[in-house]
């Protein structure tokens, strides 16, 4: 397993991520949405 | 023991085998028989040129079990080489047999009675036969002259006695010989064995090899002599055990079978020592054997040259180093034929797949070699692949023999630390039997792969069943044009724990659309968290039919929403054709961001894949120089 340092560290890191992640409700999706909401100066997206 | 006095020349012949009925004087070189209580001569028998094998009379052995003694033997030379065959005496009185030796390994075979035996002179190399219950491949045909001896001899051979024999080849090493002999054939079984096999004791020191007194071994011996065409010298390194070699100088083929160093061919092979990667006569320790390589040979066929250095170890035999395009494979003959499946072959632990047919022939060679090499020498080649592996059955079909051998890749730098070298050239293109560094790192990442993808797994199951979604608030709404864009604020409710939220939204659209910018406020710090909704339900007829397109609900997610105490604020926008439109809003906290599982999973995958994909080029490319890609 530990041919691969760099891969199991990836491994190990992915794992990590998964069990962060679903134990705060966080996905970098809605994370960058409101970062580009927010670079955009509001709420607001673009209706019809 | 009895002894005898030589009717030569009146030396004293001591006879310790009981078996044995004739031996060669040591000093006048007559082959003396007994008969009862008397002795005659019967010509004489060459005394063998020194050589460097490490057996000698009186060397014992042991092989299943069967103690032996050789007591004498024999030289046998043929068009392309000679061998030895010892005259080995079982202990405990129990007869005789014959060990042969060649190219360093033996065959210990006994004469066994068998009848209806096929005529030797009808066989063909490669010819499958039965013999008492047994499959036998035939290997190898050919009529051989006695050119000398030594010690005690159950028979007498007399100088330059021809016979003519085959060599055959069964399963589990076993190794047998049919020899015609007056009235039919005569039938030798026994197996194949390699000097550690046999446990022998008694042995010879081997000049140049053994430790000296000081237990350091000698320097290399050599013996040199003259070339025939150009006077330069030409030195043995295996002397006694080689048959051709080929002058530095002037590139003349020399037969060193015997002290008379003929010409075989004349300035044909010249080349340049300083072209060789490993000189000749540079000694290494490659895989625990200490080597000298003795021999080179540039060999071609249609499409392409490449370079075989021959290595010698007195005990170990004759061994190659094979080397194309910086590519190197340590190739070794072998004792057991593979077994022969359509175009594949099996050595029992794995199956080899053909790779190509060719024939090839002898462009240089240099240094000396256990068979009468030749420019005219021609060898059809199968090579079967099994990376790092490779199998190559060679036929030569003017010699009517069939040889196995088997190869294992070799990376240039443990050829350079093995032999003391620097700067070989580095690998280019893919070889036949190259091992395919792709695979054998997907050998290792399958491991930790598998774990995480099953532990993300996991991890996501356990989530999904402890985070369910749970409705913290839920409110009906109505749009007003005249209210232009609307700004409303739900009711506080109260979220517990760090986490996902999500609002659900549906309204009424009918060929028409709403839309919410939604921020959920955090009463006690103001902190927002926005998100955004729309709904749009189109529908209609045409010519082909009725249509529709878009939904009149949606949910949006919120991530890493502390806990608290929230309002939802909506400021909503429609169609200018709405005047007024109910909508619901639902809230609701929990669950998970199943695109996190599929992001990490994906991540994961990247490099297997990417592995996969470079695995799989390289096997094409390894493929594309066969006529038998799969």
């Amino acid at each position: 397993m530990f041919r691969h340092p760099i891969y199991t560290a990836l491994c190990m890191a992915t794992c990590g991520y998964l069990l962060w992640s679903n134990a705060r409700g966080w996905t970098p999706f809605y994370f960058a949405k409101q970062q580009a909401v927010r670079a955009m100066g509001g709420p607001r997206f673009f209706h019809k | 023991m009895r002894s005898y006095d030589c009717p030569s020349c009146g030396a004293t012949l001591h006879f310790e085998s009981s078996i044995a009925v004739s031996a060669v004087c040591a000093f006048c070189r007559s082959l003396v028989v007994r008969r009862d209580l008397d002795v005659e001569t019967l010509g004489s028998l060459a005394q063998l040129p020194p050589d460097l094998s490490p057996l000698q009379i009186g060397t014992t052995g042991t092989l299943g079990g069967r103690g032996f003694r050789l007591a004498g033997r024999l030289r046998w030379q043929w068009a392309g080489g000679s061998w030895t065959e010892w005259f080995a005496e079982f202990a405990g009185g129990e007869g005789y047999g014959w060990l042969g030796e060649s190219q360093g390994f033996y065959m210990l075979t006994t004469s066994t009675e068998v009848s209806d035996l096929q005529a030797v002179d009808q066989l063909e190399a490669g010819q499958q036969l039965n013999i008492a219950g047994r499959n036998w491949t035939v290997i190898d045909i050919k009529t051989a002259t006695c050119v000398g001896g030594e010690g005690e001899l159950p028979e007498a051979v007399s100088q330059g006695k021809a016979r003519l024999a085959a060599d055959l080849q069964g399963s589990g090493g076993a190794f047998a010989s049919l020899e015609a002999v007056e009235d039919g054939a005569e039938f030798f079984v026994g197996r194949y064995a390699r000097f550690a096999d046999l446990n022998f004791g008694n042995l010879r020191a081997v000049p140049g090899w053994s430790p000296g007194a000081e237990g350091k071994r000698l320097e290399g011996v050599t013996t040199s002599f003259s070339c025939p065409n150009c006077a330069a010298p030409v030195e043995l390194r295996a002397a006694g055990l080689t048959m051709s070699a080929v002058c530095g100088s002037c590139g003349t083929i020399i037969d060193t079978s015997d002290q008379r160093h003929q010409i075989l061919e004349t300035a044909k092979l010249r080349l340049s020592a300083d072209r060789l990667d490993i000189p000749i006569g540079r000694r290494g320790t490659f895989r625990g054997t200490e080597y000298e390589v003795i021999g080179f040979v540039r060999r071609k066929d249609s499409y392409s040259t490449w370079s075989e250095y021959l290595l010698f170890n007195p005990w170990r035999g004759f061994d190659w180093l094979v080397t194309w395009g910086g590519h190197w494979s340590f190739v070794e003959r072998m004792l057991q034929p593979p077994n022969e499946q359509g175009n594949a072959v099996s050595d029992g632990s794995r199956s080899f797949r053909l790779f190509a047919r060719y024939e090839a022939a002898v462009s240089s060679a240099l240094g000396e070699f256990y068979w009468q090499t030749s420019t005219s020498e021609r060898t059809h080649v199968a090579d079967y692949i099994a990376p790092p592996y490779v199998i190559s059955k060679e036929t030569y079909p003017d010699l009517a023999e069939v040889t196995w051998s088997r190869g294992e890749y070799v990376s240039g730098k443990e050829i350079e630390r093995s032999f003391g070298l620097e700067d070989l050239q580095e690998p280019s293109g893919v070889y036949l039997n190259q091992p395919n560094p792709y695979r054998q790192k997907w050998s290792t990442l399958r491991l930790p792969l598998i774990a995480a993808i099953i532990l993300l797994v996991a991890l996501q199951l356990f989530f999904a069943a402890t985070s369910p979604t749970r409705e913290v608030f839920s409110g009906n709404y109505l749009f007003r044009k005249t209210d232009g864009e609307r700004v409303l604020a739900t009711d506080p409710f109260d979220l517990k724990g760090t986490g996902r939220v999500v609002v659900e939204s549906d309204a009424a659209v009918a060929n028409n659309w709403i839309g919410f910018d939604l921020a959920l406020v955090d009463e006690a710090t103001g902190k927002r968290f926005e998100q955004d909704i729309e709904l749009e339900y189109y529908y209609g007829r045409d010519s082909d039919g009725s249509w529709s397109e878009g939904k009149p609900k949606d949910v949006a997610s919120i991530g890493d929403v502390p806990p608290g105490r929230y309002r939802l604020v909506i400021t909503s926008s429609a169609d200018p054709n709405v005047t007024e439109m109910p909508f619901n809003i639902r809230v609701r906290s929990g669950g998970l961001f199943w695109s996190n599982f599929w992001m990490t999973l994906g991540l994961l995958l990247i490099f297997p894949l990417w592995n996969f994909f470079r695995a799989h080029s390289f096997e094409h490319e390894r493929w594309s120089d066969s006529d038998f890609s799969p």
